[in-house]
């Protein structure tokens, strides 16, 4: 059977062809008014719009209503910075934590230096879970705080293990016996661990957070978006995330602060351990090893031979907590 | 028909993006240093904040504090050398002695020179020299202290920026009863409210 074809003049018709399109519209087709539907799309896409920009506005917002400064918005990522633009930030850091919490700090941005390397040790025959070195880290890094005892945003946990055997899912972090050590259980804190292969480095979005050279991890809170991967792709929950603008009495402010480690924190950043940067690039042992009663932090340059952390390596039985996570830590426990 | 909105929209983002780039061209052009604040730098930082008290210090060596000179013969001239275990104290009843198996005051103090510790020859140790008495028995602890893994170092770890200090044994140990005794905890992180089960972190 003979297919039928459409008369010439039909396609003509269907077709969208030149003179038609160049034909210049009626009056009534150009003033014809919407028809309900198309005006509701309109009207729904211009409130999505509308949203959307108010959403990717409100940085502006935010700078309307002095939150953040121009600076700040605009600020370049850290290893982008100029030596000179660094010292106006640090500047300008300094009067903004004089002015939220009435004491003018001195915020260095110190670097690493070369032929170092910081690992820590840690002996858990000694350690009697005290929990001096995780108040020591609220003293020390300026963490929010709702009352004096709350130490939710210490980088130190210290686990109360069951003796006989290093389980962590059995392990608890709460205990609050009237004294310790108790008799059958045995302490282990757990901080950052400056693992060699971060998971957490790899993992952020935006490389706010990243290893130094003498391989502390840090974390630049001006460029942090608060994402929380890092913190779900740490295996020893070392990563403490600011939920609220850190609430901290003016008295409890260390005015020894490092850019990249314990100054005030903004809100919605993650932050954590970092051995104490602003105290160890400038020589000084980390406050928690500062405070530690029995003597069962070790600390030092692992670049150095004759250091103590080298010491223990060669000399005592170490432990890697979780090795088979192939992290390869700079934070060993002993026994001896 | 097409809607207009977001040609105006468009519109308002470019006239932001445009002030804002501007200031920002502006305010790194004229970009200033400025001055450093009146405390730069701290030379010394401070450790006030740390409770960096030797574990003995506050309990031990009251003695000491309030005075005394511990001259030990200024009594022990007039009393008996010899002195044997189960005879009872009177003058030092507050001695907790419990230091394992070594159970004899003259295994440490010398029964001649009470001012002095006795080395395994009988001959003196001085009383400012505690580390030779105590490597006496504990030789791989004294090993370890010396190398620096034992007890608490303080201060610097780079020795080229500033001191360091070192606990001795008897500002940690009681030396009549070398362990620690227990101590209260610091308060601990509060229990999530809306976490099940319970914190002994038995079962879930």
């Amino acid at each position: 059977m003979q297919r039928e074809t459409p008369p010439a003049k039909d396609i003509d018709a269907m077709s969208d062809t030149p003179e038609k399109l160049k034909r210049p519209k009626t009056v009534e087709e150009a003033i014809k008014p919407m028809d309900r539907r198309s005006f509701l799309k309109g009207a729904a896409a211009s409130v999505v719009g509308m949203s959307g920009l108010v959403a990717a506005l409100q940085p502006l917002l935010k700078l309307e209503r002095g939150e953040i400064t121009l600076d700040g918005l605009l600020q370049k990522h850290y290893k982008e910075l100029s030596p000179k633009r660094m010292q106006t930030i640090l500047r300008k850091l300094e009067e903004e934590c004089k002015e939220r919490y009435g004491v003018l700090p001195s915020i260095r941005d110190l670097k690493p230096a070369e032929g170092i390397g910081f690992a820590y040790a840690l002996n858990l025959s000694r350690c009697v879970g005290c929990r001096k070195c995780a108040h020591a880290c609220m003293a020390e890094n300026n963490q929010h705080r709702d009352t004096p005892d709350d130490i939710n945003m210490s980088y130190i946990r210290v686990l109360e293990l069951a003796k006989g055997s290093i389980n962590l899912e059995t392990s608890n972090h709460y205990y609050d016996p009237k004294e310790v050590p108790q008799k059958d259980k045995y302490y282990m804190p757990v901080q950052c661990h400056q693992c060699r292969e971060s998971p957490c480095t790899k993992a952020c979005p935006v490389e706010a957070t990243w290893q130094d050279d003498d391989g502390i991890i840090v974390i630049d809170y001006n460029w942090c978006i608060g994402c929380r991967y890092c913190m779900a792709a740490c295996p020893y929950d070392a990563r403490r995330f600011n939920y609220e603008k850190p609430k901290i009495p003016n008295e409890a402010i260390n005015p020894n602060q490092g850019y990249l480690s314990n100054r005030p924190r903004p809100k919605g950043v993650v932050e954590i351990c970092t051995f104490c940067l602003q105290r160890t690039r400038a020589g000084k042992y980390p406050a928690c090893m500062e405070v530690c009663p029995t003597g069962a932090r070790v600390f030092g340059n692992i670049l150095d031979p004759d250091s103590e952390i080298n010491y223990i390596l060669q000399n005592k039985r170490v432990y890697v907590l979780k090795e088979d996570v192939g992290t390869q830590p700079r934070f060993y426990y002993y026994f001896d | 028909m097409r809607c207009h909105y977001p040609k105006t929209l468009s519109l308002i983002l470019l006239f932001f993006l445009g002030a804002v780039l501007g200031t920002s061209l502006a305010s790194n052009e004229d970009e200033k240093v400025m001055p450093p604040s009146e405390v730069p730098n701290l030379p010394v930082i401070d450790d006030r904040h740390l409770d960096k008290m030797p574990p003995r210090e506050p309990v031990g060596l009251d003695l000491k504090k309030i005075g005394w000179s511990y001259d030990c013969m200024e009594c022990h001239r007039m009393i008996d050398k010899k002195w044997e275990r189960g005879f009872k104290l009177v003058e030092h009843d507050d001695i907790d002695f419990q230091h394992g198996n070594n159970r004899y005051c003259f295994n440490c103090h010398h029964q001649e020179n009470r001012d002095a510790f006795v080395d395994y020859d009988g001959s003196e140790i001085p009383s400012n020299d505690i580390l030779t008495l105590c490597a006496k028995c504990h030789g791989t602890k004294n090993r370890d202290w010396e190398a620096g893994v034992h007890g608490r170092l303080n201060g610097y770890w780079d020795l080229s920026k500033g001191p360091q200090t070192k606990l001795g044994c008897i500002q940690c140990h009681d030396p009549h009863h070398p362990s620690f005794k227990p101590i209260k905890p610091l308060s601990p992180p509060t229990y999530p409210k809306r976490a099940t089960g319970n914190p002994s972190g038995q079962g879930h």
